[in-house]
């Protein structure tokens, strides 16, 4: 790793997540237009031009070919390399990656990784599955979390109310964000009297579709502009999947594999986090973990080291997951709050540990002059993708 | 291809017809595309001993006992009827409940999708709990 250069962020962007669908007072736009105000508004954070950039990598999932060149398309298109990333869930996350390896590796001093999505409603479709599975019923994506919820539930002794205060907490920091589909507060009791939609997970438990965009601009430290603490690149990694893991499906299943496993997914990018970065669990400073589903967050805060199994549920009702907790979550409401658009949810996660780290998340701020944070994403396939970033 | 070792060099092993319920969820909503069959839905992970676990959907129960560790075996049942009216068969299990199912069964019990339960899995034994 030491032959790689460091590597800076130059500027993010978001959009607003929430539904573009013109309809019920929703404004009309299209998923490259988000995409497209997304890029623009990084541009403008790292008062750089749009002809500074010299490679783009776009993640998306559902917005058909050349995703990228068509939000591109409605800025200029200048000759450089466009690369479209589908890999699920962590397609923001995997075009972030292309983006560090590229400037680490000295062939480009600025590039753009983003991601965004204009969600088809409804339970999310997913062609990771192999088709006799669908036949079978086995690839509602909620379902794949009710089975690592109960097994959760029964190595541990978590309960539903554990998985509530999930939501609870990451609504909560979301009622701060003005980026989030929902920035409202809910209570245990909405929660948990919200309609099952697979035992034991309930329409609260799990996040909300979105919109939206979100953009970074990654480069050479010498090719920093903006003013502000200079953020950086401590780790990026991506791994899809070990054995046992499930074919198809998220991978996010506590433990429940095809076969036995050997070496959980989550695990071992965590492992490889903290040998990219030199830095350890201890060191975190906030933290973005893959809240898809509330229980996912507890046993992800738990597989990436942070605690031993079976003690976030006891971490979550102690506050110490609170913004002002030893070990704040989700400070920007997660996707429980943002909403999900799949190709930038892995990208929202990043801008989120970017922001926290220079101070500039207004009302969520975590207190104390936070340094270094890890943002972690899950998806189909499966795919595990962490990020590390210091200032 | 072995997944593990990418050998070639395989072969055929006759797995168990019970294992024991891993994890389990009852699908409240219908899926996307594809399901055809009753909703609610009961599916999940079956361990069987040979170390495998297989996902499998579960009949011939109430959702509301289905529990981790619960003793099931296999049946093969019908999943769906396709376009053309062929009865498209899966495999599905369903709990060892006691040694009075094989009785039960040539009363007529209906499973939850209103079919007669198919034969009983092979390697049933009345004698084995």
């Amino acid at each position: 790793m030491s032959r790689l250069r460091e590597v800076a962020i130059a500027g993010v962007g978001l959009t607003r997540f929430d539904i573009y669908d013109g309809e019920k007072g929703h404004a009309f736009k299209e998923g490259y237009e988000l995409g497209m105000e997304a890029v623009l508004n990084a541009l403008q954070e790292a008062d750089m031009e749009w002809k500074h950039i010299q490679a783009a990598f776009c993640g998306t999932v559902y917005q058909n070919t050349g995703s990228g060149h068509q939000a591109i398309d409605q800025i200029g298109m200048t000759g450089i390399p466009i690369v479209n990333v589908e890999n699920a869930c962590s397609s923001g996350a995997s075009a972030f990656r292309l983006a560090y390896q590229s400037i680490a590796t000295e062939l480009y001093d600025i590039v753009l990784a983003f991601g965004y999505e204009k969600m088809p409603r409804g339970f999310i479709k997913s062609t990771a599955w192999p088709v006799w599975q669908r036949y079978m019923g086995f690839n509602v994506q909620p379902a794949n979390y009710a089975k690592g919820a109960i097994r959760y539930m029964e190595e541990t002794g978590a309960t539903e109310e554990d998985f509530a205060r999930v939501t609870v907490k990451n609504r909560k920091n979301g009622a701060l964000n003005p980026y989030a589909r929902f920035q409202k507060e809910v209570t245990m009791e909405e929660v948990l009297s919200s309609r099952m939609v697979a035992k034991p997970m309930r329409l609260l438990h799990c996040c909300p579709l979105a919109d939206g965009g979100a953009a970074i601009i990654l480069c050479s430290k010498d090719k920093l502009k903006s003013i502000g603490q200079m953020v950086t690149v401590a780790a990026s990694i991506l791994n899809s999947g070990v054995y046992g893991s499930e074919t198809g499906g998220t991978g996010t299943t506590y433990g429940g594999g095809s076969v036995r496993i050997h070496e959980d997914l989550v695990e071992l990018s965590a492992k490889q986090a903290w040998e990219m970065s030199g830095y350890g669990p201890e060191d975190m400073d906030v933290v973005e973990a893959y809240d898809t589903m509330a229980p996912g967050e507890l046993w992800d805060i738990e597989k990436l080291g942070f605690c031993k199994k079976g003690e976030a549920p006891r971490l979550l009702r102690e506050g110490a997951l609170d913004i002002n907790g030893r070990l704040p979550v989700n400070t920007d409401g997660g996707l429980m709050s943002r909403g999900h658009p799949l190709g930038a949810t892995a990208s929202a996660q990043i801008v989120e540990i970017y922001k926290q780290l220079r101070n500039e998340a207004d009302l969520r701020q975590v207190p104390g002059d936070p340094k270094i944070g890890l943002a972690h994403s899950m998806g189909a396939g499966p795919n595990s993708a962490i990020t590390i970033l210091k200032r | 291809m072995c997944t593990h070792c990418q050998s070639k060099n395989l072969e055929e092993i006759k797995l168990s017809r019970r294992g024991r319920i891993y994890s389990f969820t009852v699908v409240m909503q219908r899926p996307p595309e594809y399901y055809k069959g009753p909703v609610p839905y009961a599916e999940g992970f079956v361990e069987l001993p040979e170390g495998v676990r297989v996902e499998t959907l579960f009949t011939d129960c109430n959702f509301d006992d289905l529990k981790v560790g619960m003793e099931v075996e296999m049946v093969i049942e019908r999943l769906h009827e396709d376009e053309e009216g062929n009865q498209i068969m899966a495999f599905k299990f369903r709990p060892v409940t006691s040694n009075e199912l094989p009785r039960r069964k040539q009363r007529g019990i209906k499973d939850h999708n209103g079919q007669n339960p198919s034969p009983q899995g092979a390697g049933y034994s009345p004698g084995r709990k």
